[in-house]
């Protein structure tokens, strides 16, 4: 059994990696972890920074570990080898995997015996070496619950023995363009001329011998005079051809979705629309629901002369933002929310770049809730300056049980229409129900965003059709996202995670309309 | 014949006499770019299906409805050429990869005409942002190159790949 009786998940991996290598492992433990065995938590703080910080800092960290960490088993710490890192660890009651550039780091560890280290650079492989390790499946029964609440905290210091390092063999990955490259060149047939190719024939870079036509015969060569989309596409994209994004999008990926003027018409004739991203678990996708929403949103009133803006009201995880490139320094929501509370006006927003996104990330220090007062106003203030608004909220059903379970009631109170992403693990699911059932959310219309899973046993499996059938029964629409690995990638190359493939931007624009058609319904506009 | 047809429809390289004797138009040797980078690409992911309607940069049009991009490719690629790359790829599909195919957005097309040996001869160069999927369903990035695509094809009548190269740019 992976899950504990109540059906919490039985350990924390905490991730010290720096981003995005700490969201790389993070993917690969949520796409290759038992359903509900274990959960993640990407450190606000990474490194030996997180375990060697002191006074307020440590006092922050400590509170967020609170909040945040709910499994009852050890931890299991997956972070990167730091000078600092191995006179850190003695003591801490916590698993270690750590991923070290060289077997003579490896033996910098071998003496503590809650360390694994391995040789390798690449932190999904770490993240599988700790889940084959010391994920609940493989080793149920190195699972030792802790004393008391407290000892789970890898803050907290405890001594074990040693353990050799292993080192994890990377695969051999070829490159097949590499590989063509290096085949071997073949003879052209001799020419309509008769003569021999030229020696660069076969790409090599020698420069070519001069071959003289024979008498009579004009060289053919006529290269140097391009047509005008040559010249244009030789210096770079070209629209009349073969314009590489196009290109590129049509390898395999589908055509661009384009946002057409009717959805930001759609906006604009029901504008302000609050949309808030709610979920009951972690690690559904939310944040990058989010994000892609608002973005999609930003590109359809763009040409309107309209802007949205994007809300981090994520306040028990407010380092969770990252899937927009934001220009300048971002006014939080917590600055925006003291402004005005004070009676000032809040200072200009950071603009994303993707165009005409606002975005209003929340302060690292964020932790204490907001009043309902607040939120409102905070509410009224960007309805008064955005056509829409999306707003990720903490992973809490709506209460008053919690700061962020308050501050969701409350947002949920000022929004139009609830985005709410899941996955197809049942716990999930499972937490989509919990969502539609509960009373604050009635009357709400509810867009679901379905991550479908790549595995067709869990896509048919009966247990999950069933729930999503109950999920379908509630909401006013569901929606299907591929899951892809690309949205981890969207963070890697720091773009918009609608500009990384397009079946996940073709998904989001489609869940994007869903929300307007569900916002212009509910306010009277729909058709 | 060779054993491999000559391109789909009868004009499928555009301007070209029958005879070979003037070079194709640019957009033609664009389409076989084109046509070979993407055909080349499906193998390479295993995508088994049909050119959709929606790529309308894929020019030969008789060979949309081929599923298998190796037979697509068979149809106007010289078997010499083919056989020399199966033998290159060998590693790659042996050690069970598949490409995820992401081309970047430096691109660039060149019409050469035709080479001193009468093959007309274009390049396109590509940058390469794909990921390859092993066995294990496990994704490993390869490094972000950009290449080039030489085609050359026959001067002779019915013209087909006859050769082909990817060097990096």
């Amino acid at each position: 059994m992976s899950l504990a009786a109540d059906g919490t998940p039985r350990r924390t991996f905490l991730i010290l990696l720096e981003e995005p290598h700490a969201w790389s492992a993070a993917a690969s433990l949520a796409l290759q972890a038992p359903a509900g065995s274990i959960e993640t938590l990407i450190a606000p703080i990474p490194g030996v920074r997180f375990l060697a910080a002191k006074g307020r800092e440590a006092a922050d960290l400590d509170a967020w570990w609170g909040r945040m960490a709910t499994a009852p088993g050890r931890t299991v710490v997956v972070a990167a080898h730091e000078d600092d890192l191995p006179r850190w660890i003695p003591g801490l009651d916590a698993d270690f995997v750590i991923a070290v550039p060289d077997e003579a780091t490896a033996a910098l560890y071998q003496h503590l015996s809650n360390v694994r280290s391995s040789v390798t650079d690449d932190p999904r492989q770490l993240a599988e070496l700790a889940l084959r390790q010391l994920g609940p499946p493989s080793t149920p029964a190195s699972i030792s619950e802790p004393a008391d609440d407290t000892s789970r905290n890898p803050r907290q210091t405890e001594l074990k023995p040693p353990e050799a390092a292993e080192r994890v063999e990377q695969p051999a990955v070829h490159d097949p363009f590499e590989l063509i490259s290096r085949a071997e060149p073949i003879e052209l047939e001799p020419g309509l001329n008769g003569s021999t190719p030229e020696p660069d024939t076969f790409g090599r870079k020698t420069a070519p011998a001069p071959v003289r036509p024979p008498l009579g015969q004009a060289p053919p060569r006529v290269p140097t005079t391009v047509s005008e989309p040559q010249a244009r596409a030789a210096s770079g994209p070209s629209r009349a051809g073969l314009d590489p994004r196009q290109f590129l999008d049509r390898l395999g990926q589908g055509r661009r979705a384009s946002v057409g003027a009717e959805l930001g018409q759609a906006v604009l004739a029901c504008k302000p629309i609050v949309a808030a991203v709610v979920s009951r678990k972690g690690g559904v996708g939310k944040t990058a629901s989010a994000a892609a929403v608002a973005a999609i949103l930003g590109e359809a009133v763009d040409p309107f002369g309209h802007t949205a803006a994007l809300v981090d009201a994520n306040i028990g995880n407010p380092d969770a933002w990252g899937r927009i490139d934001m220009s300048g320094e971002p006014t939080t929501v917590r600055e925006m929310v003291r402004r005005l509370m004070a009676g000032q006006e809040p200072p200009s927003p950071a603009f994303a770049e993707t165009p005409a996104l606002a975005v209003y990330p929340e302060s690292r220090e964020a932790g204490d809730g907001y009043a309902p007062a607040q939120i409102q106003r905070a509410a009224t203030y960007l309805k008064a300056r955005h056509a829409a608004i999306v707003v990720d909220l903490p992973n809490r059903l709506p209460a008053f049980t919690s700061a962020e379970a308050a501050v969701a009631a409350a947002w949920i109170a000022e929004a139009d229409v609830l985005v709410l992403p899941t996955t197809a693990d049942p716990t999930a699911l499972l937490g989509a129900i919990e969502y539609l059932d509960a009373d604050s959310v009635q009357g709400k219309p509810v867009v679901v965003s379905y991550i479908v899973p790549r595995a067709r046993q869990i896509r048919d499996a009966p247990q999950v059709r069933g729930m999503l059938d109950r999920i379908r029964a509630s909401a006013t629409a569901l929606v299907e996202v591929p899951d892809d690995d690309r949205a981890t990638l969207a963070l890697i190359r720091r773009v918009a995670i609608t500009e990384v493939a397009s079946e996940l931007r073709h998904a989001y624009v489609s869940l994007a309309t869903r929300v307007v058609e569900a916002a212009a319904n509910r306010n009277g506009q729909g058709s | 014949m060779n054993g491999w047809g000559s391109l789909g429809r009868g004009d499928a390289w555009g301007s070209g006499a029958a005879d070979g004797s003037r070079p194709p138009g640019p957009e033609t040797m664009r389409g076989v770019c084109f046509c070979l980078l993407y055909d080349l690409c499906c193998w390479l992911a295993g995508a088994h299906r049909v050119v959709s309607d929606e790529v309308d940069e894929y020019t030969m049009t008789e060979l949309r409805r081929v599923e298998d991009p190796r037979d697509r490719l068979r149809r106007y690629v010289s078997p010499k050429l083919l056989q020399t790359w199966e033998g290159a790829l060998r590693p790659f599909f042996s050690s069970g990869f598949l490409l995820d195919p992401e081309l970047g957005e430096a691109g660039s097309f060149q019409d050469h005409g035709r080479d001193a040996g009468g093959h007309p001869k274009a390049e396109l160069t590509f940058g390469n942002r794909s990921s390859v999927v092993d066995s294990s369903q496990r994704r490993h990035d390869l490094p972000p190159r950009d290449w080039i695509l030489t085609v050359w094809l026959s001067p002779k009548p019915g013209r087909y790949v006859e050769n082909a190269t990817i060097r990096l740019a």
